[in-house]
């Protein structure tokens, strides 16, 4: 009897190491992550005067789109959020990285090379930069240079404008006092297309016969910013950027602006 | 401890073992695969974009510019969202490969690995996968053209995890399958396993019971031509013959009992019978008693006797002695008295064949001449005188020869010749002989002697016998056309002859004095022609020839006949 008893023993343990090596964990741990988790909280500095990426709201809480990105991080180290507004200055961002004010900022930072020797940034969350809108049937303007002599509407005295003007004729650029006639006026037939901001287009085109041409092409890439060195955090923040959830984020907070 | 399992546990547990190996091997190699086909999917992606990549960089210059080189992979990054990180490396004034540009800007300075390095050199693109947990990246090290010469290297980091999400969400659900199918399998065959060699043994087991409680009617149905077919069938044999036997061992032992029973019976009566014994016994015992003490009474009382025997005995023994000693006298005086008798009868035989001799002497020489002188007589007167001499000298003679013949049948001393003789014949002889006394008494005579009859006896005595009875029948039958029938029968070696007469017959008073010296049965006649010894000639032959005579009669005047016995002879020995 002792060896059928070795034998069922036998089975078990074969079965428990195959299912187990499905699941092995890795138990090695970051500190700056151990730090955050055994706080319990991630302090995120922001400058609250960007909306809708970050701003008061009605009650004075800082809300945004990029407050919601960090949320997501949040949950992904499976820690509280505590926000810290702080006044953009890339100098003031470094010192709170750099003596543990905060672990990230989110702020509609802009990577830059110069940034990139005070900062660790993470891969781009969002590309802010300029996008052309055109009627879904359009099959004819896919690049900017496509514009040429075409009717392109735009804000008047923002940086749209002063893209538009690279690419086609001064007289055929409509400046409107906003983009919601410019979408009419789109939609009517009466302008080719528009140029705008990426974050507003996606509000202009939402639930209508319009579609965003591409990526933007000029390039505002947002970064969050770590301090330098934080390279698990880094790739904690790269994975939430990958897995998709900035693009769904786009969709709740670039709606229509007046 | 002890775990008894079942047949059906065990081969499951088996079929479980196996199966789940065969599974979880199928769903190893599934996920390998896939994890093949995803590293090749991401390289082919890579190898796109970093075609697109090298592409886009079409001057020396364009490297020199870090800004826009920067904006480039952070855009590029940013567009494929599966990009994790792009480093570009380029050779510093030692020719070593540093990195220049990094989405990274931890990485920028720092010196490039191994690969780079081989890549740098031979053009190769390195794949390099790294699974750390849950996060699965593939790192492509590429080297980087510019006007168809290796200037440097990038390198892509692609991240997997989607991808794995998705292998971990088909890996999931194939196990969940499996073990769906796994327990579908067990199930069936545990079914299977049931219906094919459980059920069966369980038959089995039942059918067993039910034998083994004695119902051997139990029958297993299995209709299956496999080795358990094949069980059930010498199964249901071995239960018939067990049936047969029982049934054998039940007459035996219902013989048996009912014997047992008779034997109880009479074993019973043996003891009731043994009881009655015992009582009579017990009865007869008391009696016994008795008798004993009576015995021992008499017992004394005998011994007293036999003292009085004993003295008695010695008077018996003296008077013994005395008898023996009269005994022996008288002995001496018998012997004496039967040596005078014999010397009388001698002398007596003597003297008769003395004075037969002395008698017939002288009247031979009368029996001869006096016929002569009759017949010279002439005188009639003398001549009749002559006759009535003749006559009484011819019976004188016959008196004489008669009484010398008896006279040496009596002597002990006269010897017989015996021969086997032929009874037919002998008698054929005499009546040959005799013939003119047959003719002249007109008598017929018959033979009824069958051939085949010997007797042992003297020729000549036996001629004598038969002319005495011949002439004895022819004198007594007187009336004319007289018979004389003669007869033998041959019965255990003894044979009886008889001669038989048709002539006068005799009383009972004569038939017993016939064969007496000198009987004759008409007293009042005292004829010369018969001396009365003719038939006591005849007993005195047939006794010494050891036989028997007699005569039989129907009365007066209805013939006699004479019987005699001889001892019978062989037909050899006739001569």
């Amino acid at each position: 009897m002792d060896k059928k008893i070795i034998f069922l023993a036998g089975i078990c343990i074969f079965l428990l190491v195959s299912f187990s090596g499905c699941t092995q964990q890795e138990n090695e741990m970051d500190p700056t992550i151990k730090r955050i988790q055994d706080a319990g909280v991630l302090k995120v500095g922001t400058s609250a005067d960007y909306e809708p990426l970050e701003y008061l709201d009605e009650n004075d809480n800082i809300v945004g789109y990029d407050i919601d990105i960090a949320a997501e991080i949040a949950d992904e180290l499976d820690v509280s959020l505590y926000v810290i507004n702080i006044p953009f200055n890339m100098t003031d961002f470094t010192n709170a990285l750099n003596n543990g004010e905060v672990d990230i900022v989110i702020s509609a930072i802009t990577i830059t090379p110069e940034r990139s020797e005070q900062v660790l940034f993470s891969n781009a969350y969002l590309n802010a930069g300029q996008v052309i809108i055109v009627n879904k049937t359009n099959q004819d303007i896919i690049f900017p240079e496509d514009l040429k002599n075409k009717t392109v509407g735009v804000q008047s005295g923002t940086t749209s404008e002063e893209e538009a003007l690279k690419y086609t004729n001064s007289t055929l650029i409509i400046g409107y006092d906003n983009y919601m006639m410019a979408r009419d006026d789109l939609l009517a037939g009466l302008i080719d297309a528009i140029i705008i901001d990426y974050p507003a287009g996606v509000g202009l085109t939402k639930n209508t016969d319009l579609k965003i041409v591409g990526d933007p092409f000029t390039d505002e890439l947002y970064g969050i910013a770590l301090k330098k060195g934080e390279q698990a955090l880094k790739i904690k923040i790269d994975t939430v950027i990958a897995s998709g959830k900035p693009r769904e984020l786009e969709n709740e907070w670039f709606g229509i602006t007046d | 401890m002890k775990i008894n399992f079942s047949l059906s546990i065990k081969l499951t547990l088996l079929v479980l073992l196996i199966s789940a190996v065969v599974i979880f091997s199928i769903t190893y190699i599934n996920v390998t695969e896939e994890t093949k086909f995803f590293e090749n999917a991401y390289a082919e992606k890579a190898t796109a974009l970093t075609q697109a990549f090298n592409a886009n960089i079409l001057s020396r210059s364009q490297l020199e510019d870090k800004s826009n080189l920067l904006t480039y992979i952070t855009k590029y990054i940013y567009r494929n969202p599966e990009i994790l990180e792009i480093d570009i490396n380029l050779p510093d004034n030692q020719g070593k490969l540093t990195t220049v540009v990094s989405s990274n800007s931890d990485s920028v300075g720092n010196s490039a690995s191994n690969y780079h390095h081989s890549s740098y050199e031979t053009g190769n693109v390195y794949r390099i996968p790294i699974h750390n947990g849950d996060s699965h990246s593939l790192t492509i090290v590429t080297p980087l053209y510019l006007s168809g010469k290796i200037v440097g290297t990038y390198d892509m980091v692609f991240s997997m995890n989607k991808a794995y999400l998705t292998l971990d969400d088909q890996m999931r659900n194939l196990i969940i399958l499996s073990t769906i199918g796994l327990f579908l399998l067990v199930i069936n065959f545990l079914y299977a396993l049931r219906r094919i060699i459980v059920k069966p043994i369980t038959t089995f087991v039942d059918a067993t019971k039910m034998i083994g409680k004695g119902n051997l009617d139990a029958r297993i149905k299995i209709d299956s031509r496999d080795e358990l077919g094949k069980l059930a069938s010498a199964f249901n044999n071995m239960t018939d013959d067990l049936k047969q036997s029982r049934a054998e061992i039940e007459k035996y032992s219902k013989t048996l009992e009912k014997q047992v029973s008779e034997r109880t019976k009479e074993l019973e009566e043996s003891k009731e019978e043994l009881k009655l014994k015992v009582e009579a016994l017990e009865e007869n015992k008391a009696a016994m008693l008795n008798i004993m003490l009576d015995l021992k009474k008499t017992i004394s009382d005998l011994e007293e006797a036999k003292k009085h025997i004993n003295i008695q005995n010695v008077e018996l023994k003296a008077a013994h002695e005395k008898l023996f000693l009269l005994n022996k006298d008288l002995e001496s005086k018998v012997k004496e008295r039967t040596a005078e008798v014999e010397n009388l009868l001698r002398q007596k035989d003597e003297f008769i064949g003395q004075l037969g001799h002395d008698l017939k002497n002288p009247l031979t020489p009368l029996v001869g001449l006096l016929p002569m002188l009759e017949e010279k007589e002439k005188d009639p007167k003398t001549k009749e005188h002559l006759g009535v001499i003749i006559r009484n000298v011819e019976y004188m003679r016959d008196l004489v020869i008669k009484t010398l013949q008896l006279a040496r049948l009596n002597s002990p001393r006269t010897a017989f010749d015996i021969h086997d003789i032929n009874l037919q014949e002998e008698f054929n002889n005499v009546f040959e002989n005799q013939q003119i006394l047959l003719k002249n008494n007109n008598i017929v005579v018959e033979n009824n002697i069958r051939e085949d009859i010997f007797v042992k006896a003297d020729k000549l005595r036996l001629e004598e016998l038969i002319s005495n009875l011949l002439a004895n029948a022819v004198k007594y039958t007187v009336d004319a056309k007289g018979k004389i029938i003669v007869d033998a029968d041959k019965k255990n070696g003894i044979v009886t002859i008889s001669v038989s007469d048709t002539g006068i017959g005799m009383t009972e008073d004569q038939l017993g004095r016939i064969f007496d010296e000198f009987y004759k049965a008409d007293g009042s006649r005292h004829e010369m022609d018969s001396s009365g010894l003719g038939l006591t000639i005849c007993k005195r032959i047939v006794e010494r020839h050891g036989g028997r005579i007699w005569a039989e009669s129907l009365g007066k005047g209805k013939g006699s006949t004479i019987y005699f016995t001889l001892n019978g002879g062989d037909e050899k020995d006739k001569e």
